[in-house]
Order: structure tokens, then C-alpha cells, then sequence
């Protein structure tokens, strides 16, 4: 098992799409920053050194978080894709072993990754004297706790993945859930389904409050919950099924 | 090219996805006009009866404009994607011709797609009261006729855009995601001029929509929105012509 993990490990340090992948949630997060940047002196933002301009500049790295979870879909889908699939059963008929190795390697990569834009968006922000360059708890459990979001979104990207399989519609899955079917729930008066959704559930976890927030550890139970929902039935799907 | 553009709507008349993306204009726009009705009236929402609330309602027209931007990139980019295109090219040897003629289909379907969706949003409007006939006026049709025009215009940006970047999922995720998110954090580094020349600036232009600031008058933004689609139409006609096909 820890060979295939470390197989997928490098098979994710050597693909191109991964450093695409990296390069864009740099740029997105870098771009969500450079707004919140300009906006220093308006009506309502937080003061340059404060706590609150730092959790809002470094906030900007939960746009990251897309990226991470492609970076999972990508694992599943890109083998069928490239139809490199029947190889890579070949080498190891235990298909659910390759599935849990992909789960496990995305969701080791996943943290690394945005732990990346965290160290970005906190460099450009003592740079541009909008940070104040100490270290305390509330960063470091900042921190911990968007790497944990971050482990489950890369759980939940290799699910999708499992469960779709077609890479062109796994990819737009995640970002019609988050940007549309989430968006429209407290129209229709469901909005105590909100903590439970995976969008609530994820601010949640990453420390932020509105009404009726689960506790965080609730919150990790509840994205995992979705990330296995998705990867359990879309595994027997794969362990099942004629690869050509 | 009529013979290809009659091949082009038989292919995406008797394949599977098309019709998803045909009918989902029509469900989300019918989605977004009920979500409308449901807002009208609290926090910011304006209530049934104004033209606030007609215009939340018949805007739910538009958004279906990205679905057919993906029936565009999936359009060509399926072809690469089953192998198909050696097949097309070997019978059409005129690249361009292929391509033109799928974008000539991806329209028809378009405009088919915006009256349907437009229709979903008036059925929901009529139901519920929110667009009553006094309140129709001759902005708001060239709203409405803004939004149905954007349908075919999008469905070209498509075509070109599977032109250009043949690898599938790229080419369905970079429109998108530009439309949704990377022009507005384009737009806030840019200076603030640029705004109205942005896509979605000349496209809230084209659907006379006043929700924007320094917004262009609307046969510019029209024009200038098929100016791009014609630019990168022709910029994916020139790749495509050029590219080694296996």
C-alpha cells in the first residue's frame, strides 16, 4: 500500500497538469488578494497590521481550495482519460487499492498545496506592510485548520472523480454545485440545510460563523462523510466495471 | 456547406449530450425565475408587482448563455476527444469550412435554446404575477432581445475557444471560469476604463441591462461582443487549419 501511495505521489510530483493546476490557484489567490489589498482605507475595511486584514488577505488562499479539489479529480478521471487506466490496473488488479492510494496521496498533496498560497499570501502581505510579521495562535490554527479543509476538498475531488469518471463533466460538477446549487438554496427556504452542505460545512471547519454553524469537528466528520459518499459508490462502480 | 452544416445538427442531434445542454437553459433559467419570485419581497428584493421584480424574473433568461458556450466547446472538442476529427478532415479536407459550419449549428441550437429559456422564465412570471403586461415596455423588450442575441454570440465564443484549446477539459473549465470569475479579477487591476470593453461589460451592454456603471450604448456593446466572437473565431480558424491532426 505504501508503494502505490508513493507510486501516486510521484505520478502527481511528475504530470504536468498538477503544476498547471498549482500556477492557477497561485494567480487566483494572488488576484483575490491584490483586490482586498486595494480596497485598504475603504469604508468598512480592517486596518493595515490587524488581525482582521490578516485573516481577510490570507482568506484570499480559499479560492485556492478549487484547484485542490480539480487536483483530485484529475487523479481518477485523467487515467481514463489517457486511457492509461488499463496499465495501471494491470500492475495492480486491486482497484480499490489504487482508489484509496489516490485518495490518500491527493489528500497529503492537498495541505502542501495551500499551504503554499497560505506562505504566499502572507509574504506579499509583509512585504506590502498590510501583515504584521509575528507569529501567534490564531495563524497557526489558521493554518491547521485550512489544511485540514483542504485535505477533505482533495477527498472530495478523488469522490467526484470516482463517481463521474467522464473528466469533462467531472470538472464542471464541483463548480456548479459550489456556484450555483449552493447559492440557490436560501431562496427556497432551506436554510437550515446550510451547515450541513458541503459549502457550509468547509466554512465552518475553516473557522468562519454564521447562524447555526456545525462545531468544527462535526464539520470534518460531515466533508468526509461526502468526500466517502461519493468515493464509495463510484469505487464499486470502477472495481466492477469492463476497462477497455 | 449547407450539406455540412445539415451533418453538423444530425451529430449533435443523435449524440447524448447536446440535448442535456439543449434543456438546461430552459431549467436553469425556470430555476433562477422561481428563486426570484421566492426573494421578492425580502431583505433587498423588491416585491411582485414592480418592475424590480419583473426584471429579476425575466433576467433569469440570461444566464443559460454559458450553457451554450459548453455545447460550442463540445462541439469541436469531441471530435479530438472520440478521435472523430481524422475521420471529418479526411471527408472535409476544408478545415475551416468544418468549422464554420459546426458554429453555423451550434447557433441554430442557440437561438432555439434562448427562446426556450425565455419562454421557462415567462411561464414563471405569468404563474406567479411577477410580469404583468402593464409593466412591458420597450426597454425591457430590448432587454429581453439582448439576452436571446447573446445565446448565439456565446455558442461562437465556444466554437472558437474548442478551436483553440482542443484539450477538453481545459477548453470547457477557461471560458467558464473567465466569465465567472477571472474577468472581475482582471477588471480590478485593470484600470477602470477597460471595464465596459470586458466581456461581461460589452454583454450587460448588449442585454441593455443599466446594472453596471459607465455601461457602452447597446449596438456598441452588441457589435463589440461579435467583434470578439469573430476575433477568436478566426484566431481558432487559424490554429485549427494549421494543426497536426493524428
Amino acid at each position: 500500500m505504501t508503494t502505490l501511495i508513493r507510486t501516486e505521489l510521484l505520478r502527481l510530483r511528475t504530470t504536468r497538469s498538477t503544476w498547471v493546476l498549482l500556477a492557477l490557484g497561485l494567480v487566483l489567490t494572488l488576484g483575490w488578494m491584490a483586490a482586498v489589498l486595494g480596497n485598504i482605507g475603504g469604508i468598512g475595511t480592517a486596518a493595515r497590521g490587524s488581525d482582521q486584514l490578516r485573516a481577510d488577505l490570507m482568506g484570499a488562499s480559499s479560492i485556492g481550495l478549487f484547484p485542490v479539489l480539480l487536483l483530485g479529480v484529475v487523479a481518477v478521471t485523467g487515467e481514463f482519460h489517457h486511457h492509461t487506466v488499463t496499465p495501471t490496473f494491470l500492475v495492480t488488479p486491486h482497484r480499490w487499492r489504487v482508489l484509496a492510494a489516490k485518495a490518500v496521496a491527493c489528500a497529503l498533496t492537498g495541505p502542501l498545496v495551500l499551504v503554499v498560497f497560505l506562505v504566499a499570501t502572507w509574504t506579499v502581505g509583509v512585504v506590502t506592510d498590510a501583515i504584521n510579521p509575528t507569529m501567534d495562535t490564531t495563524l497557526l490554527a489558521m493554518t491547521g485548520r485550512s489544511m485540514l479543509v483542504a485535505a477533505c476538498w482533495a477527498l472530495l475531488g478523488v469522490g467526484v472523480g470516482a463517481a463521474v469518471r467522464n473528466q469533462t463533466v467531472a470538472v464542471l460538477v464541483p463548480l456548479v454545485w459550489f456556484l450555483l446549487i449552493e447559492m440557490l438554496i436560501p431562496a427556497y427556504g432551506l436554510n437550515m440545510l446550510i451547515p450541513w452542505s458541503p459549502g457550509g460545512a468547509t466554512i465552518a471547519l475553516a473557522g468562519g460563523r454564521f447562524a447555526g454553524a456545525l462545531p468544527a469537528w462535526a464539520a470534518l466528520l460531515v466533508l468526509v462523510g461526502y468526500g466517502l459518499a461519493l468515493l464509495v459508490p463510484g469505487g464499486r462502480a470502477i472495481a466492477r466495471r469492463d476497462i477497455s | 456547406m449547407l450539406t455540412l452544416i445539415r451533418t453538423e445538427l444530425l451529430a449533435l442531434r443523435t449524440t447524448r449530450l447536446p440535448w442535456a445542454l439543449l434543456a438546461s437553459p430552459a431549467l436553469l433559467a425556470a430555476g433562477l425565475a422561481v428563486n426570484a419570485v421566492l426573494e421578492a419581497g425580502r431583505d433587498d428584493a423588491p416585491s411582485i408587482g414592480t418592475a424590480g421584480a419583473m426584471l429579476a424574473v425575466v433576467g433569469a433568461t440570461g444566464s443559460g448563455r454559458l450553457v451554450l458556450l459548453l455545447l460550442g466547446v463540445l462541439a469541436v472538442t469531441a471530435e479530438f476527444r472520440h478521435g472523430t476529427v481524422t475521420a471529418t478532415f479526411l471527408h472535409s479536407p476544408r478545415r475551416i469550412r468544418v468549422l464554420a459550419a459546426k458554429a453555423a449549428a451550434v447557433a441554430v441550437i442557440a437561438a432555439v435554446a434562448a427562446v426556450a429559456a425565455l419562454a421557462a422564465a415567462l411561464a414563471v412570471g405569468v404563474a406567479t404575477g411577477a410580469v404583468p403586461s402593464r409593466l412591458l415596455n420597450p426597454d425591457v423588450v430590448l432587454h429581453v432581445a439582448g439576452m436571446l442575441l447573446a445565446y448565439p454570440l456565446y455558442s461562437l465564443i465556444g466554437v472558437a475557444a474548442g478551436a483553440l484549446i482542443i484539450h477538453q477539459p481545459i477548453a470547457v473549465l477557461l471560458p467558464i471560469g473567465w466569465v465567472l470569475y477571472l474577468e472581475d479579477f482582471t477588471m480590478r487591476l485593470a484600470p477602470d476604463a477597460v471595464d465596459p470593453w470586458s466581456l461581461n461589460g460589452v454583454t450587460a451592454a448588449l442585454t441593455h441591462s443599466g446594472t453596471v456603471a459607465d455601461v457602452l450604448p447597446v449596438a456598441v456593446g452588441g457589435a463589440v461582443l461579435a467583434s470578439y466572437a469573430l476575433l477568436l473565431f478566426s484566431l481558432g480558424a487559424a490554429r485549427l487549419a494549421r494543426r497536426d491532426i493524428t
